[in-house]
This record gives structure tokens, C-alpha cells and sequence, in this order.
């Protein structure tokens, strides 16, 4: 199969993405294993070798003497071609072996906008698409990841869903397929024993009823031994997690080519239409003794010359200042630099930020994400105008040029004054650094990125609607009229990517049928703009006979059944009614890290706490 | 302190490494350095980066076993160590093969390559290929279109092969041409005039020489004994 596959290689573009064999890249005998599992990421190979969580499952998995994990990715599509033209089946980059061929596939839900990617790649490796159509002889369709929280568009086609940290679960995963495998057990029984596993979702033994306008009426069981609501698993403590000392470090350039740690997990700042802040808590830091091991650890085994700190807000470790001057001084001992993912909006941030980036001053970024204070509260993104205004001064004093502000429309309660405010904040800053550059030095440039808002599911605002397409590209118009400015690039999001992505963020079972009609007529790669086709996938809505407004446009009522209703994060439904009624009430809500509880439940219904490593415990 | 020691490595190219960009060895060969734990010297500036000096760029889709790097190490370290301790951390597909310790002062190994000799391993049936590379060789103007960057240019390329044999039992064609800053063939370029797609041959690059005022060729290790 692989000698096929070679021969293809010199007719498409980048072949390098197929041709395997890269450094730390794990080749175990596939005879000997018990379980194989393909970690399948559905698009180019590119994006997905720079996800830190494959990396861990990976690594997790080939640690086990009974296991093996391999890679796949999404062919681009003259590869798709040219494996159609020599009738060749989707193989996993390791060894060649057909994805068909493996016990489980594993998809990782990074963004709604590659679910077609995930239909494809099923039928690129021969796999019946829909659960129903699988038996013992198929491999087991699995998924995780953020959108895991809401899988419904894709509930027929997975055999089941795990919700939450993978680095516990995987090996009861495994665990149970091993001994299912053993005991020769049917498909349905296989599964009976996975929905055991806490954590772990099969959708088929769930049963929903619609009301006749179309809302879910009920969620129910089928079979009496699976739970009623599948909680998220969650790593108590990020240091006893297992973490790898080597990642495979790919021959080409791929997004995110630099060795990562992820200093801690979770957010409790509480942005109310921030998932990964509602779906990841409670915050777990890892103490600055573990960063810096395995910091060290991963450099020597990739020899990379960039260390990334990232998590979802790294100016929050509680750390952050002794472990940059600590991790930043050695590393440039060894010729690394180290690099923050996220600065906060402060002149703090920018203090560690210039600690590290003693030379390379290209551009630096921040997300106040609203234009007004009245906004910022709302959604309770507690960024202060003088914090921004600081932030870019000291930035603009200690040498960038560059600052890029990245801004939210189309989100509740959203006025034209809103508007003025993001066009007033990116003046300001020009002004700023017009004010601040020396006389010589270069011209500021200020890169104002604005995406829509797109409710998400477990935030406060999945009651929302998604702002109508018209009312948005109105008001991208009005941006871009006020912003023509000297100095100030702006760049605005593909509205109806976005109106997508929000159909499916929150879309259930019956969307699944218009996935299959738009892999049918062609979509894929729809996060890619050069194969986004918005007009199939109206099309298939038509064809299927759904309406996608009903999905994107509705705003959701009080006592609403969501699709996810029988999914929990462990942040309780009421405390984000609760915030969601704040937000209208212009109300903002602290951070439980420095503030007192606000009563979102997780520690209390999931057994966790908040883990400040960095703080007073690690001494 | 100054630089102490430089070496001259060959290093090849396999075939899990034939579509590995220049500039991604570039960046693997970095990396490799600094998992060995070599001394590398460093290049001053916004961005330091080891300094590593390639002698050619080997073009996207062709294995080698004559590509030759210069590196230069803040301590004294033998060849031979160096090239043992990359060679424990590369990746599939980049083996070092001989080195040879750097006088301390020397030309840069990019500008003294003049030349380079390729085998080109034909797929498929090729039954004419012996006559058409004699005719071809028999003429005094080769025209081929090169492509760059969207204009396209007519170049008379005879002059820049120095030989041009077909070795029928193998099924391989020799070629050796002109490489390096001064004329430079690309192998692929030639393929139309034999009649040859990209999909129908391997090509493997087999030295890089330094061709003498005396007319001599030499190896970039050859040319230290000098």
C-alpha cells in the first residue's frame, strides 16, 4: 500500500505531508498489538501536527506495550485525486495500514467547520459512514475535543464521544476494547461496555423527540445501564498528568512548529461567550518546576529553538513573571527563544513580553474584543480602555511597530455606537504610537481583526441568536468606512463561514443528514475560503429540507431542551442563566482564582478545585 | 572567544528526505545540531541561528549522496565526533557519511561548486532514449523553457553539460552539468528534450565537484587537500 502511495507522491503538492517517517514518530509492530488506534485530524497535515492534545494522545498511547497509535490526516485534495485514480484507500501515515483496518478511529473535534472533513475522511478510507452501518468488522468511530460538548450534527456517524481531558480515559478506552476484542463481543455489546466508562457518550443509546415546531422535546435513554447525563472527565492535577518528553517534530513547516508546554488548563475569567473558559474549568496550573522540566525535556529531545507557554490566558498563571525571567534566561543559554500565545491586555503583559523577545519585535496582539465599556461588560471581558491604552504605549515605548486588535461583532445588545467604539479604540491607538515611536523609527501600523460572534454551547449565551448575515455585512460596511484610515488595516471574517459554523455549534441529530447530502455535492474543507462552498451547502439544506435559520437565527427560550442537554461540562445550566441575565443587566462577575466563588458548580459536582500551582502550594 | 573549529561534512538524502525542501533541512540540520548538543557557533543578530554553511541546494524530489555542509563550532571537536553524535539524532532519511576538519581560514563552500553529476533512474520503457541522448548531444544548441516566478525564458543549455550517457542494462542516465551560483542545470529542466516526465524517473544526485583552473574536478574534501 505505501509503495503505491509513493508513487504518487511526485504529483502533488507538498508530498512531504504523506511521506512519514519523521523524528520521534512511533513504528510498533503491527502483528504484535493488541489495539490500534488511528488519531485521525480532520484537515491538512499541516494544521493538525501543531495540536498539542493529538500529540499527548499519541504519546500516551504507543507507551503501552498493548496499544499502538498512529497518525492520518485530511489528503488535500489533488492527493484525494490521485488516491481515486490508483484506488487507493485513506492509510495512516505510519504504517501505511489501511484506516479501515484499525480497531478505533479517533477524530479530534477541533471546529464544526471540519465535520465534513470527518464525513470525507470515512469515505476516503472506505468505512460506512452512519454507526448503524458498522459492525465487528469495522473500526470503532470515536471522537474528542472541544466540540464534543455538542457532537450532535454528527451522532450517526460516531460510535461514541469523549467528553473532557483524554489522558485518563483513553486507557479505559482502551482498556475495554482490549477486553471486548477478547471476549468477541458484538458491536452493541462493545458499546453497552464503553457507555459504562464515565465520560465516555454513544449517542445511539439515546433517544431524542421533537416537538412540533421542531424543539427537542425529550432526551432519553434506551438501554437502562447508560447514564442520563454524561459529565466531562477532568485531570485533578496537571502535574501527575501525563506529559511527553518527546513530540514528533515534522520535516516541513507546519502551524505551531515549536516545542509547546501547556503551562495550565482551564480559565476562570469568565468571558460569557467564551466556551474553552466555560467547558475547561476549573484552572488547573502546573507548578513552575514541571514547566521548566519539560520545557527542558522537550528541547533536547526536538531541538527546537522556540518554547511556546500556552493555555488559554498565560499572563493568568499565577507564576507568570518568575517562571518567564527564569525559562527565558535559560533558554537563551541555548540560543531558544520562548514565546507567550496569549498577552493579556495590560502593561504587565507587555513588561514579560519584552523579557522574551529581546530582538524580534514584529507584532504583538490583543483582544478587547468590544468596542465600549458597556460592551466589554456585557461579556464580561473585563478589559479597561486605560489598560489598552497602556498596554500599547509601553508596547509602542519598548520597540513594536505593529499592534493587531482583534474585536467581536454581532454580539448581544450590540449598538452602532459599538461600532464607533472599536473605530474610536484603533484611532486612539495609532494615535498612541504616533505619539510614542521616536522620530525615525518606523510608521505604527494597527491590524484591527474583526470576527462574528457565534454562540457557543455550555456559555452564557447559547441562548442567543446569531446576528442576521445582512445586519452583519452592514455593519463589517460601516466598520471598514470608519477605519479607512492611514495606518489601520482592517480585515473582517467570512460572514457566512460564520453563519455555518453557528448552524452546527448548536445544531442536533437531524443536521446530520445535511452533512451527508454537502460531503455528497462536494464540501469539504470548509474552513479553507478556497474550497468553502456556501452555495452546496444551502443546497443541501433544501435537499434535506431544513431550515438552517432555525438553527443560527433563534434565540433560544428560558426553558429551551438543548441538543446537549444530556452533555456536562459540570458548570450547571443555572449558573449560565444566571450570567447570561448579568449580561443584560451590564453586570460583570469576577474571577473565583482571585474573587470569591461565583457558583458555577464544577469543583463542587466534579470533586475538582482550582490548582494554583504557581502560587502559595508549590513553595 | 573566536571560532575554533570548523568541519566539512557529506551528509545524503533518502527517500523519506526527497521532499524535504532546502530551506526545511536547513531548519532540521539546526535542530539536529542542537539536539546533538554541539558546540555551534552562533550568527550575531535579531535572530541567531547556528552557523551552518550548505554547499548547494538540493532541489525538492531528489535523494543525494553528496550534499556537504561547514560548520563551525565554538570548541575543538574532531570530525568524526561531530558527524557520530548527528548522526544518533537525525531523522530517517539524512545520514552523515565522511567529514574532513576545516583549515581556518577557507572559501565558502557554496561559491567554489562548479559542477554536478546526477543518475537519473528511468521508470518505464525508454526504448529510443540511447539515440535521442547522442543526437542531442550532437547538437550545439539545447533551447529549454525555464519557468521563474511566472516569466518564461528561453535558455540554450548545451553548454552547461559537461556529458550525457544512457546506461541501458541499469536504465540510467548519466549527467553531469554545471551547478552552483555561476550556471546552474537543473536535472528536471532537461527531462522534456529526453522526452521524459517527472512522474516517469528518480533522480539521485551523486557528487558535487569543483572543477580547477587546470580542468581537474575535484570534491569539496579533495579540494582541502590542495
Amino acid at each position: 500500500m505505501k509503495q503505491k502511495l509513493i508513487q504518487v507522491l511526485p504529483e502533488v503538492s507538498k508530498p512531504a505531508r504523506y511521506t512519514d517517517g519523521e523524528l520521534h514518530a512511533y513504528h510498533k509492530d503491527w502483528r504484535q498489538t493488541t489495539v490500534k488506534m488511528a488519531l485521525a485530524f480532520p484537515d491538512t497535515y499541516e494544521i493538525g501536527m501543531g495540536n498539542l492534545g493529538f500529540q499527548i494522545l499519541y504519546h500516551i498511547i504507543n507507551q503501552r506495550q498493548d496499544s499502538l497509535a498512529e497518525r492520518v490526516y485530511m489528503p488535500w485534495v489533488d492527493m484525494q485525486e490521485k488516491m481515486k485514480e490508483a484506488g487507493l484507500p485513506l492509510t495512516a501515515l505510519e504504517s501505511g495500514q489501511p484506516l479501515a483496518d484499525f480497531d478505533i478511529v479517533g477524530f479530534t473535534l477541533q471546529y464544526e467547520l471540519s465535520f465534513s472533513n470527518i464525513v470525507k475522511m470515512l469515505d476516503l478510507a472506505g468505512i460506512p459512514r452512519l454507526s448503524a452501518q458498522r459492525d465487528s468488522r469495522h473500526p470503532l468511530v470515536i471522537a474528542g475535543g472541544p466540540c464534543a460538548f455538542n457532537p450532535e450534527p454528527l451522532a450517526d456517524f460516531l460510535d461514541c464521544a469523549v467528553l473532557g481531558d483524554g489522558e485518563e480515559v483513553i486507557h479505559e478506552l482502551l482498556d475495554a476494547v482490549t477486553s471486548c476484542k477478547e471476549q468477541q463481543l458484538s458491536r452493541g455489546d462493545t458499546l453497552l461496555k464503553l457507555a459504562w466508562i464515565p465520560g465516555v457518550y454513544v449517542p445511539q443509546f439515546y433517544e431524542i423527540k421533537y416537538t412540533n415546531q421542531g424543539k427537542i422535546k425529550t432526551i432519553r435513554t434506551t438501554e437502562a445501564a447508560v447514564p442520563s447525563t454524561i459529565v466531562k472527565r477532568v485531570v485533578a492535577d496537571l502535574d501527575q498528568a501525563p506529559f511527553p518528553d518527546r513530540i514528533v517534530v515534522p520535516y516541513i513547516q507546519t502551524v505551531h512548529d515549536r516545542a509547546i508546554v501547556e503551562v495550565m488548563r482551564g480559565c476562570t475569567r469568565g468571558c460569557r461567550f467564551c466556551q474553552a473558559g466555560m467547558i475547561y474549568r476549573p484552572v488547573r496550573e502546573r507548578s513552575v518546576e514541571t514547566v521548566k522540566r519539560q520545557a527542558r525535556q522537550l528541547l533536547d529531545s526536538t531541538g527546537y529553538e522556540q518554547v511556546s507557554l500556552t493555555s488559554l490566558s498565560t499572563g493568568d498563571y499565577s507564576k507568570v513573571e518568575q517562571l518567564v525571567t527564569e525559562l527565558a534566561a535559560e533558554c537563551r543559554r541555548r540560543g531558544v527563544s520562548v514565546s507567550l500565545p496569549s498577552l493579556r491586555v495590560d502593561s504587565f503583559s507587555v513588561k514579560q513580553a519584552v523579557e522574551i523577545e529581546k530582538f524580534k519585535k514584529t507584532g504583538l496582539t490583543f483582544a478587547p474584543e468590544a468596542g465600549t465599556q458597556r460592551l466589554r461588560d456585557v461579556i464580561n471581558k473585563n478589559v479597561r480602555e486605560e489598560d489598552l491604552y497602556e498596554a500599547v504605549d509601553a508596547a509602542f515605548a519598548s520597540g513594536w511597530f505593529q499592534i493587531k486588535l482583534y474585536f467581536m461583532i454581532g454580539l448581544p445588545t450590540e449598538t452602532w455606537a459599538d461600532l464607533d467604539g472599536i473605530a474610536a479604540l484603533a484611532g486612539n491607538v495609532l494615535e498612541i504610537g504616533r505619539r510614542r515611536i521616536p522620530k525615525g523609527g518606523r510608521k505604527p501600523i494597527v491590524n484591527v481583526s474583526v470576527a462574528s460572534f457565534v454562540p457557543k454551547p455550555g456559555t452564557p449565551f447559547q441562548w442567543e441568536a446569531f446576528n442576521d448575515q445582512e445586519v452583519l455585512l452592514a455593519k463589517y460596511n460601516y466598520l471598514r468606512k470608519q477605519l479607512r484610515h492611514g495606518g489601520i488595516n482592517f480585515s473582517a471574517h467570512d460572514v457566512r463561514a460564520s453563519y455555518l459554523e453557528a448552524v452546527f455549534a448548536r445544531g442536533d441529530r437531524r443536521l446530520g443528514r445535511v452533512l451527508a447530502r454537502a460531503v455528497d455535492l462536494g464540501c469539504q474543507f470548509d474552513g479553507w475560503k478556497e474550497h468553502f462552498r456556501y452555495d452546496l451547502w444551502m443546497e443541501a439544506f433544501r435537499d434535506e429540507y431544513i431550515d438552517s435559520e432555525f438553527y443560527a437565527y433563534r434565540k433560544r427560550q428560558a426553558d429551551e431542551v438543548f441538543p446537549w442537554e444530556h452533555l456536562s461540562s459540570g458548570v450547571s445550566r443555572k449558573f449560565l442563566w444566571l450570567e447570561r441575565e448579568r449580561a443584560y443587566q451590564g453586570v460583570t462577575t469576577g474571577d473565583c482564582r482571585f474573587a470569591k466563588c461565583t457558583g458555577c458548580c464544577v469543583c463542587q459536582d466534579l470533586g475538582v478545585a482550582n490548582m494554583l500551582k504557581g502560587g502559595d502550594g508549590d513553595q | 572567544m573566536g571560532i575554533s573549529s570548523s568541519v566539512r561534512l557529506r551528509f545524503s538524502v533518502g527517500e523519506t528526505g526527497r521532499y524535504i525542501s532546502h530551506l526545511d533541512i536547513l531548519r532540521l540540520m539546526g535542530r539536529a545540531v542542537r539536539r546533538a548538543q554541539l558546540p555551534i557557533a552562533y550568527s550575531q543578530g535579531f535572530s541567531p541561528t547556528p552557523k551552518l554553511a550548505f554547499a548547494s541546494t538540493l532541489p525538492v524530489g531528489l535523494t543525494s549522496e553528496a550534499e556537504y555542509v561547514d560548520l563551525q563550532l565554538r570548541t575543538g571537536i574532531d570530525c568524526q565526533t561531530v558527524q557520530a553524535r548527528l548522526n544518533s539524532v537525525l531523522p530517517e532519511g539524512f545520514r552523515f557519511l565522511a567529514g574532513a576538519d576545516l583549515p581556518e581560514r577557507y572559501p565558502a563552500l557554496m561559491s567554489l561548486i562548479t559542477t554536478a553529476c546526477y543518475q537519473i533512474r528511468v521508470l518505464g520503457d525508454a526504448p529510443e532514449l540511447a539515440q535521442r541522448i547522442v543526437g542531442l548531444m550532437a547538437q550545439d544548441q539545447l533551447m529549454i523553457v525555464v519557468k521563474r516566478k511566472h516569466k518564461e525564458k528561453q535558455v540554450n543549455i548545451r553548454a552547461l553539460i559537461d556529458s550525457l550517457v544512457y546506461d541501458a542494462p541499469l536504465r540510467q542516465i548519466e549527467l553531469q552539468c554545471a551547478s552552483g551560483v555561476k550556471s546552474n542545470l537543473r536535472p528536471m529542466d532537461l527531462l522534456p528534450l529526453l522526452g521524459l516526465g517527472l512522474g516517469d524517473v528518480l533522480i539521485h544526485r551523486s557528487a558535487l565537484l569543483i572543477k580547477t583552473d587546470a580542468g581537474e574536478f575535484l570534491t569539496p574534501f579533495d579540494v582541502l587537500k590542495e
